[in-house]
């Protein structure tokens, strides 16, 4: 298989990358937003354990 | 030793962050081998042509689109049973995934329909369930992002455990005849 024929995919190219190509911008797109939440949620936590503290003094 | 330690976030969090490199290795790995067992590897089908190939990302999308549902019911059915902290943030860490793929097996569904069926898009029980799915999916974000408070999550997971009988009744039986036939040259 050439380069040429890589790129036509007997004429369906758009359906076979255009499939392909959204799932690598997907792949890329979950790996920024796991991030993200990942560090939302620890921040979340810190917060939590931060405030449980503050309310066992409190006490 | 129990298991139960782990429901606090606290906990957990640690054990997950010393896990993540070694996912992160096997993930590559398998991505690697499966992207060549699809594209390279896999002979083109006698009648599809390489069309066929959308079935190496569409299914999977399709099986995870359901399976992190089930997996959000899993652990709303354990926030209401045990009230553990970890499970509703376990359900609103899956969700946007879960979303992700149900939109991506839609996409990949559409373009592999247009040229097998000569259609985009056709109000089947499969393909509207699947809509349904990414309808759910995004009805829990709204929620969830909209009103942070502790209970709703709780609230949520009793409706989602309950949807789960409809939307698997509605999936899997249309699933055994609706993937467009799939025939390769070796198996003739």
């Amino acid at each position: 298989m050439n380069w040429a024929a890589i790129f036509s995919l007997d004429g369906r190219a758009f359906y076979i990358w255009g499939s392909f190509g959204a799932f690598a911008i997907a792949m890329i797109l979950e790996i920024i937003l796991v991030r993200m939440r990942s560090k939302r949620a620890q921040a979340g936590i810190e917060e939590e354990v931060m405030a449980d503290k503050v309310k066992g003094r409190a006490k | 030793m129990s298991l139960y330690k782990y429901s606090s976030p606290a906990v957990f969090f640690p054990l997950a962050g010393k896990l993540v490199p070694w996912f992160t290795v096997l993930a590559v790995v398998f991505f690697v081998i499966g992207l060549y067992l699809g594209l390279v590897a896999a002979p083109e089908d006698f009648q599809q042509g390489e069309v066929y190939r959308i079935i190496f990302i569409h299914v999977p999308a399709a099986w995870m689109a359901m399976f992190i549902y089930l997996v959000m019911a899993m652990y709303g059915v354990m926030a209401l049973t045990f009230n553990t902290r970890l499970s509703a943030m376990m359900m609103e860490a899956l969700a946007p995934t879960g979303a992700m793929f149900t939109a991506l097996a839609l996409w990949t569904g559409a373009l592999w329909g247009k040229p097998t069926w000569g259609t985009y898009w056709a109000w089947d029980a499969r393909m509207t369930s699947t809509l349904i799915l990414l309808f759910l999916y995004i009805g829990y974000l709204a929620l969830v992002t909209r009103l942070k408070t502790r209970s709703v999550p709780i609230r949520l997971a009793r409706c989602w455990s309950s949807s789960v009988p409809l939307m698997c009744r509605s999936f899997i039986f249309p699933l055994s005849g609706g993937i467009p036939c799939i025939r390769v040259h070796r198996c003739r």
